[in-house]
């Protein structure tokens, strides 16, 4: 069977001839990309898709199944006495009393961009297996959102404190900056509702390092207020 | 039937890929593996113990609850009481083959407590020339069981320590027990 004659100019061997081009298809047509259908069957064949799925869900029934990512409920927390010895893991507390204060290291409130301290006075004892740092949620309170971490300090001298030693009592300022709002509104209380987050000694599962992980909160404690815990501000004046 | 041609564009980028991988395997084959692992060096109180570059002599060591100490900016004089223990341990030290001091010490008790020193004692990283010696009071506060007897760890910096990791330990057998120590500056000569 012959072909037909081709139309002037369209024989690519012939000289001057115009190559195609590619086709585009017409608006609406059903050849416009990927065809959908055929990619999720190429997806669900393949064992990436399948591998990403189950790690997925490895992730969430993980997650789950170690208590979620859910707070846990303070109402299901033991509260404890305020002058109660509780062990935190990296050191044991016993919380004195508490007051709030606008004129304790006045200049340190300006950097942290807060209007008054939380003063909480307590005892801090370290424990084994070595010297450690304060960890700045082990004291909370309640419902409180901070302005910056909280600083510990000497009682008598102000200095900070650094680190706390095994067996050793160590006598602090726990000092919680606040904004204006929550300063206004812990003044008028009488007892602070703080929370206390304990750490276990535990290997980091990436680094290998030894140290104390994994927070958990331990008790709340309803600490009585006592105005007398934060050191008279002597006027430079 | 159409035939790629490489153009020198393509030519000069898969020239430039090919020394960048021979520059990485050059490198790599040339590098100084620094060990991960600390070393550790024993010696006794009274030895010369070498870690990390520096040379070590632990002295004298003494339990108490009252130290003195000078101010080194304003001279006051301060007197600090515990209820547990402070330990003093007296150091010198010198550089081995360049200017070296101790990045860190660490006070570790028979039970395997290990103890940092106490936020009173004013490190100043002085280091030492080979062949001249300094020396510091090193100060801990301890529970009293933990300051008859122990070992003074030499800790290097970090991991990435650019000499090889070595940890210095130097067996402190005898404390003694005294009613106060006036702790000495950080100073020239062997202690």
């Amino acid at each position: 069977m012959s072909q037909p004659p081709l139309a002037p100019g369209r024989d690519p061997a012939a000289p001057g001839a115009v190559p195609d081009l590619p086709r585009t298809p017409a608006s609406g047509s059903d050849e416009v990309g990927p065809d959908l259908a055929v990619l999720l069957a190429r997806a669900a064949r393949s064992w990436w898709t399948w591998g990403v799925v189950a790690a997925l869900l490895a992730i969430v029934l993980g997650t789950w199944a170690g208590g979620g990512l859910e707070e846990v409920p303070e109402e299901g927390l033991p509260q404890v006495p305020a002058d109660a010895r509780i062990a935190l893991g990296p050191y044991d507390v016993a919380i004195q009393g508490w007051s709030i204060s606008r004129e304790y290291d006045a200049d340190m409130l300006e950097i942290v961009d807060a209007d008054a301290w939380v003063v909480v006075a307590a005892d801090l004892t370290g424990a084994p297996p070595r010297s450690t740092t304060y960890k700045s949620d082990s004291v909370t309170v309640s419902s409180l959102e901070t302005t910056a971490y909280p600083r510990i300090v000497d009682p008598v001298s102000g200095d900070y404190v650094g680190y706390l030693h095994p067996g050793v009592t160590t006598s602090v300022l726990i000092l919680l900056p606040v904004a204006k709002a929550d300063a206004a509104t812990l003044d008028a209380l009488t007892t602070l509702p703080a929370l206390l987050t304990s750490y276990t000694y535990t290997r980091h599962v990436l680094s290998g390092e030894e140290t104390w992980l994994r927070p958990q909160a331990r008790a709340t404690v309803q600490v009585p207020r006592d105005d007398t815990v934060v050191p008279a501000v002597e006027d430079d004046a | 039937m159409s035939r790629r041609r490489y153009t020198p564009g393509a030519v000069g980028t898969g020239v430039a890929l090919l020394g960048v991988v021979l520059l990485a395997g050059v490198q790599e084959a040339n590098r100084e593996v620094i060990p991960t692992v600390a070393t550790t060096i024993r010696g006794t109180a009274g030895e010369e113990v070498t870690a990390g570059g520096t040379v070590v002599e632990v002295g004298e060591a003494w339990s108490t609850t009252v130290v003195e100490q000078t101010d080194d900016i304003t001279d006051e004089v301060e007197r600090a009481e515990t209820p547990v223990s402070w330990l003093v341990v007296r150091v010198s030290w010198s550089g081995q083959r360049e200017p070296s001091a101790v990045p860190q010490y660490a006070w570790r008790d028979a039970d395997g407590v290990e103890y940092s020193p106490s936020d009173r004692y004013g490190f100043r990283y002085q280091e030492a020339q080979p062949g001249e010696w300094w020396h510091e009071d090193v100060l801990f506060e301890v529970p009293v069981a933990a300051a008859t007897a122990g070992t003074l760890r030499l800790l290097p910096e970090g991991r990435d320590w650019a000499l090889p990791m070595e940890v210095g330990e130097i067996t402190v057998p005898d404390v003694v027990a005294v009613d106060e120590v006036v702790l000495l500056p950080t100073e020239p000569g062997r202690g």
